[in-house]
Parts: structure tokens; sequence; C-alpha cells
């Protein structure tokens, strides 16, 4: 029990503590005019790469190992349209494909690129069956492999599933993070934001085009405005002074702001079918010609959720394991946010060498 | 106009109670703090106290049915600004006899429908000679002669079976609905050479 204070070491208590606050103060602001310089220095992407392969503005990277593939069957990521697909290789020790790279497996990351006005009436069409189809036919044929193990973030995740329903044939094996998969859930604010009551998507794509970077921006920024515009500033000036911190809060800001327009068309589909009329776990929803089935995947699947995701809750996700038709799946639900499902230290140290074991036995 | 004034009356009442029960509640947080603590952790408690409230208020707000009704005229009123903005802008293009943004997009779209049309076509080309393709093995396999059997002692030849008079087959009607493979009119005219250029890193285009 602890003994109540004099009122002297109370105030020897505050004396001191106000001393070392203060000091603490002249620290960060020392660092302060540091920043700058240190933002020009941020890195994107830290593992060597080449492109392998290029159609229109995608761009397939290839990442290269000082030592042979232990695994023959290449390993393709697939991220968003919304954000840039470095947050994969953000930095050292916060790297998924190098964890991948260095557990001996062939890794390869299909970057969509920044799309103009022109783009504007690109479809998940054009991206699933055109774009993603053609690296995977490039694959097969450079690595000399019927088959591919596709994994995919965020909206990536859902286009990785929407892909291997369609050509269950050309993949081995499924992963996913934080896939959006049933969107009926409106645990998620932009789920509810979409909710066609209030968000007319024709209306919205008619008149912009292509949805701004920027809209897309803030609308991230106010699913949490509080973390993000107060208590982030009080963050960062609170550990201005520590070593790494700033490197490591300036990578991860310059990502977080590095978004990228979305194809009209693609916005309109992908918000119309999926946000508000919930067309794929139904297996009703359009892809082109195609009709997605998520029963026509029967390869073993890796599903990967994030306990407190705000962007894209677990229970958007989860129904996924129970809707293909695979014998051999799995999910894992990782303790952490959107992002520290992949750069975050527990899923670097605990979630990433599992699932590399795990693919690696299904190779 | 009664009806809609009071209406707006009471959202704004809602708003306003929701966020006075809030920066009440904020206020409430106060009564915890103890001068025992040295005055800097003091602060950090009080602020973390106040800035969970704030959030929960947030997350209340932005999910009430006013903000969301406010949202859906916000972003209608700056659609319908934009929009006549945008007919104003390609009035004046058009009255100077220049194209538009609205020309451009026409245009493009055309190109988007003449390409899926080609598309479509160069697809079912490829389904016809792959067709062909097949049939043109079987009746290779068929017409090849078959190896004339060397007739053993004491062992009568079988009289020769009259092969089964060969329909051609008919054309798939799934072949059409195979995967919408845009890939291959697409790869070959747009795939380029593998770029060998090893680089140190990833460079990734400005956004």
């Amino acid at each position: 029990m602890t003994q109540a204070q004099t009122p002297e070491e109370t105030a020897s208590n505050w004396q001191d503590s106000m001393i070392e606050e203060g000091f603490a103060n002249l620290r960060r602001l020392a660092a302060m005019p540091f920043i700058a310089e240190k933002a020009r220095k941020v890195k994107k992407g830290v593992t060597p790469s080449e492109v392998v392969y290029e159609e229109d503005k995608a761009k397939l990277f290839h990442y290269i190992s000082d030592t042979k593939p232990k695994y023959k069957t290449p390993l393709l990521f697939v991220f968003a349209l919304v954000n840039r697909p470095y947050i994969f290789d953000l930095k050292e020790g916060r790297s998924v494909i190098a964890q991948f790279v260095n557990a001996g497996f062939d890794v390869y990351l299909l970057d969509w690129g920044v799309p103009n006005q022109a783009e504007r009436h690109l479809t998940p069409d054009d991206y699933i069956n055109g774009y993603l189809l053609n690296a995977v036919d490039y694959l097969r044929e450079r690595c000399d492999s019927t088959k591919v193990n596709l994994l995919g973030y965020c909206m990536g995740g859902t286009i990785a599933t929407m892909f291997t329903a369609m050509h269950q044939g050309l993949i081995k094996n499924l992963l996913t993070l934080a896939a959006g998969i049933d969107f009926s859930t409106r645990e998620g604010l932009i789920n509810l934001w979409t909710d066609p009551k209030y968000f007319d998507v024709d209306k919205f794509v008619d008149v912009v085009g292509n949805v701004p970077a920027e809209f897309l921006q803030n609308a991230f920024t106010m699913l949490k405005p509080v973390q993000n515009l107060i208590e982030k500033p009080i963050t960062i000036w609170e550990n201005s002074h520590k070593e790494g911190f700033i490197e490591d809060f300036l990578t991860m800001e310059a990502w977080l702001n590095d978004n990228v327009p979305v194809p009209g068309e693609m916005y309109r589909q992908w918000a119309k079918y999926l946000f508000q009329q919930n067309l794929l776990v139904q297996n009703r929803m359009p892809v082109g010609k195609h009709i997605v089935d998520l029963r026509k995947i029967t390869c073993p699947l890796m599903n990967l959720l994030a306990e407190r995701d705000d962007l894209v809750p677990p229970s958007q996700s989860e129904p996924l394991n129970r809707l293909v038709s695979s014998t051999d799946k799995e999910m894992i639900v990782v303790p952490s946010g959107h992002i520290g499902l992949s750069i975050g230290g527990y899923a670097q140290k605990n979630v990433w060498p599992k699932v590399c074991d795990w693919l690696g036995e299904r190779d | 106009m009664d009806d809609n004034v009071n209406q707006a009356f009471q959202q704004a009442a809602t708003f306003q109670k929701m966020w006075t029960d809030s920066f009440s509640d904020m206020a409430q947080v106060w009564t915890r703090y103890s001068p025992a603590k040295p005055p800097p952790d003091a602060m950090r408690e009080m602020r973390a106290g106040m800035l969970k409230i704030l959030t929960q208020s947030w997350e209340d707000f932005v999910r009430s049915p006013q903000f969301l009704e406010y949202m859906k005229k916000g972003m209608d009123g700056v659609l319908d600004f934009k929009k006549l903005s945008s007919d104003f802008f390609t009035r004046g293009h058009h009255s100077t006899e220049t194209p538009a943004r609205e020309d451009i997009d026409g245009i493009l779209l055309a190109i988007r429908h003449m390409e899926r049309r080609l598309l479509d076509r160069v697809e079912e080309v490829d389904s016809n000679v792959s067709g062909l393709g097949r049939r043109l093995d079987k009746v290779e396999k068929n017409s090849r002669p078959a190896p004339t059997p060397v007739p053993r002692e004491g062992v009568t030849k079988p009289p020769a079976r009259k092969a089964p008079a060969r329909k051609a087959p008919a054309r798939k009607a799934s072949a059409r609905k195979a995967p919408a493979r845009k890939a291959p009119a697409r790869k070959a005219s747009t795939r380029k050479a593998p770029v060998r250029k090893t680089v140190a890193r990833k460079t990734t285009p400005k956004s």
C-alpha cells in the first residue's frame, strides 16, 4: 500500500518531473530541424527488385535473392488500387516481401500504376481478367510452372479471391489479408457511408470521372479524425527525440499519403456490386462476362484478418472460409490494425514466419 | 416550409445535445485529477481520457442518420456545382470550337467500345481457329495408314472393319463462354520485352 505523500515530497516530485519534462521538451525541440532532412531520405521499398513485365501502366516486379529459390511455384503479391503496393516492402524489419524472399520463395509484385483520366473506363474485368491474368500467364511461362501462389491484401485480397474463383486452374495456393468479402456488415464506416440511401455512386462517378486520391485520403482520415488530427501530432512531438521514431513515422506517413486515384468505372462497379449490393457472397458478382462463384475455389486458403481493423472489419473477411470449397483452409486473426497486419512488429515476428511455413509445405 | 424549419431545428438540437454531453463528459475527466501525481503525468492521463471520449462522440456522430443526411446533401451540392461549372466550361469550349473534357471522354469511350468489339471478334476467331486445329488433328490422325500386320502362318486375317462415318465435331458453344481472355490479344500487342534491367530498389512513379 502506498503511503500518502507529505506536502514536501509532493512538491519535490513536482519539481523533478517539471525539470525532466523541460529537458525532454528541449530535446524534442532540438530534433525538429532534422525532420525535413529525414523526410527527404525516406525510402520506398528495401528489397532489390527488377521490372520483368509491363502492360500499359501495370508493372510486374521480381524481387532478387542472393540464393536460388527453394520453392518452385512463384508467389505473386497483389495490392489495392487506392494506395501504392510498397507497403509490402516498407523498410528493413518491416517487409513482408523480405520474409518470403528469405524463406526461399520466388517473389513477384504487381503494381497497377497510377491511372489518369484516359483510364477512367477501366473496370474490374480489365484488372482481373486483363492485367492480372496476363501477369499470371507471364509468370507461368517465365518460371515454367503450371500454377502460381497468389497473395492479396485489402482490395487486392478481394481481387485475388475473384481471380482464383474464375481461374482456379492457375492458382496453387491463395493467401488473403484483410480482404473484403461480405459487405453487408455495418461495422466499418466506409460500408455505412456508401449505403445507397446516402451515396449516389453513379452521379459521383459521372461527375468526377476518376475518384481523386485526395477524396480517398480525406475519407480515410475521417474514419479516425481524433487519432489522425489530434493524437498523431502529439505523438510526433512527444517521441521526436527518440532514436528511429521519426524515421519509422515518416516512412509510414509517406505511404499513407501516397494515395492514387481509382478509375471511375472500377470504383462504380466496386461500390455498387460489393458495398451496395453485396453480390460476391451471393455468388452473383459480375466481372466482365463472368459471374464470380466463390464455390469454385478449391485450392488451399490462408485467410489473415486484423482484430482491430477499422477499414475492413474481421466480420467482413471471415465468411470467405465457409464460402469456398477448399478442404485445406486456415484463418489467422492477428491482434493488430489494418496496416499492422502486414508491417506490425507482432505480425513480422509471429505471423509471417508461420505463413511462410504454411506456404512452403504446400509448394 | 414550417416542417422543414422544424426538422432543421430538431437536427441541430440533436447535434447540440450530442456534443454538449460529450464536452460535459470531457470536463468530468478532470474530477479524476490528483495533485499527488506529477503534473506532466497527470496531464497526459487527463488528455487520454478526454480524447477517448472525443473519439467515442465522433464515432456516434458520424454514424447518426442526421450526419449521413447532411453528408448526402453536402455531396449532392458539391457534385451539382461541379457539374454546373463543367457544363459552363464545356459551353465555353464549344463556342470557341475547341474540344471540352466531355468530348475527350466521349472519344475515349468510343475507343473503348471499339476495343471491346475487336477483342470479342478476336476471341471468336481464336476459338474458331482452335476448333479447326482440333478437327485437323483428328482428320490427320484418322487418315494416317495403320501399320500392316505381318500375317502369321495358320492365322486367318479378319475382315477389314469399315470405319464408321465421322460427323464433323459440333462446335462447342461453351468455347465462347470460356474465360474472356482479352489477354492473348492484348498481350501480343502490349507486352513489352522483359526488362532485364536490375535496379537497386523498386522505382515507383510519383502519384
